[in-house]
């Protein structure tokens, strides 16, 4: 099994698992403990599975990976991130309703221009092959947010940044590294529960728990 | 693991004034610095021309591959470096079966010498980690050092609109597979890759193999994959919807035609686009003189320079398969020779690949009703049998 595979079944495992928790979180009378050794370690037992589980000769994660496509590492940190988050720390602050609006705005225009729904006379999604524009924004993004303080958000890209660059993530186009339809739907939920008003961090919600 | 439920954890108001973290600064250049190495430093390309060339190669001959299942379709050939010729398709119960295989043949001099399955559904499963429900188009492609390489179409659900492509190497001529990936080209769940006809090299190592897109539009494009597999760029071949599968030959280093399919009932032509940055960009394409009733089309440069296609020149059936010849790759296409001519219009003669062999022979591969695979070599001079203009 190569690296890139490895990474590419906790990936699916890390989905599987926080997507359980976040199923469990709804059934009435039961609410996840996060952060707590206990939880952390079943949520790892979890996201662990599907790599060993064999289904029709093929790990679990081989079949996940064929329904659900390889989700992008943005994604999989947040999810992680929202799952093993130490229940003594405080929950960070939800990122803005506005932010995430934006982003949810962006990500909604990118994925259409790149598959076929617009017409596609300006495709984001190409300015990925090369690289370099991609990561000039991400410098000037990156510098920005590390004024403000947004060290989270730093972190989680630099992380996908890392695995794009060390050949974890099976696609050569950054932005899959960065950008997936699960993490535009999370956006427009987020948003939806960080209008001012709005029940903030419900159970089930805390996929951008990483805070500004 | 759980508790029971009770109000939602409030957030914290956000920390007051925040300063610089140089840690978090760290990182990010750290960080930075390792995805820019995986960035590809390929510049502009021209494309490969080999020398010209007038060799005439031997006579006509023309072969049926066993074709190993009662259905077979969408061959795909490529010249060996000895000289022989290595034939793929596709052969199951049926199209779309999970039975599926890829079969491929080796000729020389008109014969067969081996024939074999080259990859099943589980073998690919097993390559690339990940579920696969049926295998599609395959495309060949020799290497610069010889070996032989392929291209492969793959659904894990649904139907080909949620295609995506897979590349695998063979160290021993196509008979085992050392190593395979899937190429990632839609950033919405890798949905709806296809390719159907060879690539054409560039002058730096890299190819430039046509594919095509099929989920919630259609549209050709060209990938440009560096000598390691890597897809260092995609361009879109931009025109009216429908337009598919393009085949790409170049007229010189920088200029080079592609030939589409259109699954346009109101405009049953085939479409044509050129670009003249040896594939970077493509100008839109437009409908040529060459009827064609949503059918593949072949093309190939050979070695005299003129461009030769094969397609299936009616608006509405598939029972003729021509040879059409351009000499300069702009509007004039004629027709060089009829290779099938049935007056049964049910009988269909599709998916023609086209490839030339150094001695010049000219070798045109493709299925007969969807059940048998038929490969025809014929020498240059046979082209000017039959001329004619290429129209309705």
């Amino acid at each position: 099994m190569t690296a890139s595979v490895a990474f590419a079944f906790l990936s699916q495992g890390v989905l599987a698992a926080s997507s359980l928790l976040a199923v469990a979180s709804r059934i009435p009378g039961l609410r996840p403990v996060r952060g707590t050794l206990p939880a952390v370690a079943a949520w790892a037992t979890l996201a662990l599975l599907p790599a060993v589980v064999r289904v029709e000769g093929l790990p679990l994660a081989a079949h996940l990976r064929g329904l659900l496509g390889d989700p992008s590492v943005v994604s999989v940190v947040l999810l992680a991130l929202s799952a093993v988050r130490p229940a003594a720390l405080p929950a960070a602050p939800p990122p803005r309703a506005a932010l995430l609006l934006a982003l949810f705005a962006g990500l909604l225009l990118y994925l259409p221009l790149a598959t076929g729904p617009l017409p596609a006379g300006l495709d984001l999604h190409a300015l990925g092959w090369r690289g370099t524009p991609v990561l000039a924004v991400l410098a000037m993004l990156a510098a920005l947010a590390c004024l403000r303080g947004a060290n989270r958000w730093v972190i989680v890209v630099s992380v996908a940044l890392l695995a794009w660059g060390a050949g974890l993530v099976e696609s050569d186009n950054l932005l899959d590294a960065l950008v997936d339809p699960g993490l535009v739907l999370a956006c427009a939920v987020r948003a939806r529960r960080s209008r001012p008003g709005a029940a903030g961090g419900g159970p089930g919600a805390r996929t951008l728990e990483v805070g500004c | 693991m759980t508790r029971a439920a009770s109000a939602p954890e409030p957030c914290p108001a956000p920390a007051g004034k925040r300063r610089l973290s140089v840690p978090a600064a760290l990182v990010a250049a750290g960080a930075l610095a390792a995805a820019a190495s995986r960035v590809p430093s390929v510049g502009p390309a021209g494309f490969e021309i080999p020398p010209a060339s007038a060799a005439e190669g031997p006579g006509e001959t023309a072969v049926e591959l066993p074709p190993g299942a009662p259905a077979a379709h969408a061959p795909t050939l490529a010249v060996l470096p000895g000289g022989d010729l290595i034939v793929a398709w596709f052969a199951g119960s049926r199209e779309g079966a999970r039975n599926v295989s890829i079969r491929m043949a080796r000729l020389s001099g008109g014969r067969i010498v081996a024939e074999w399955e080259s990859l099943t559904r589980p073998q690919l499963e097993r390559l690339v980690q990940r579920r696969v429900s049926k295998l599609g188009n395959p495309v060949l492609h020799i290497a610069p050092d010889g070996s032989v390489q392929l291209f492969v179409v793959s659904v894990s659900v649904g139907g080909w609109a949620g295609s995506s492509v897979n590349h695998l190497r063979s160290g021993d001529g196509g008979r085992t597979w050392l190593s395979a990936r899937r190429l990632v080209i839609s950033p919405f769940l890798n949905l709806g890759t296809l390719v159907r006809t060879p690539p054409v090299a560039l002058d730096d190592g890299s190819i430039l193999l046509p594919a095509y897109h099929e989920f919630v539009r259609k549209w050709g494009m060209t990938l440009r994959i560096a000598p390691g597999g890597q897809v260092v760029g995609v361009s879109r071949i931009r025109g009216e919807t429908g337009l598919l599968q393009p085949a790409v030959a170049p007229i010189d280093r920088t200029r080079a035609v592609a030939l589409l399919r259109s699954a346009s009932s109101a405009r049953p032509r085939v479409f044509r686009s050129v670009t003249g940055d040896a594939g970077a960009t493509w100008v839109p394409a437009s409908a040529t003189e060459i009827p064609n009733a949503d059918n593949s089309v072949a093309l190939v440069r050979l070695a005299d320079g003129r461009l030769l296609a094969a397609a299936n020149p009616s608006e509405t059936t598939a029972n003729t398969l021509a040879l059409i010849v351009s000499d300069d790759g702009e509007g004039s296409w004629r027709t060089a020779r009829t290779v099938e001519s049935s007056p049964r219009p049910d009988d269909q003669f599709r998916y023609p690949a086209l490839a030339q062999s150094p001695d010049g022979t000219i070798h045109l591969a493709y299925s007969v009703n969807r059940k048998a695979i038929r490969v025809r070599s014929l020498p240059p001079s046979a082209l000017r049998a039959d001329r004619g203009t290429a129209g309705p």
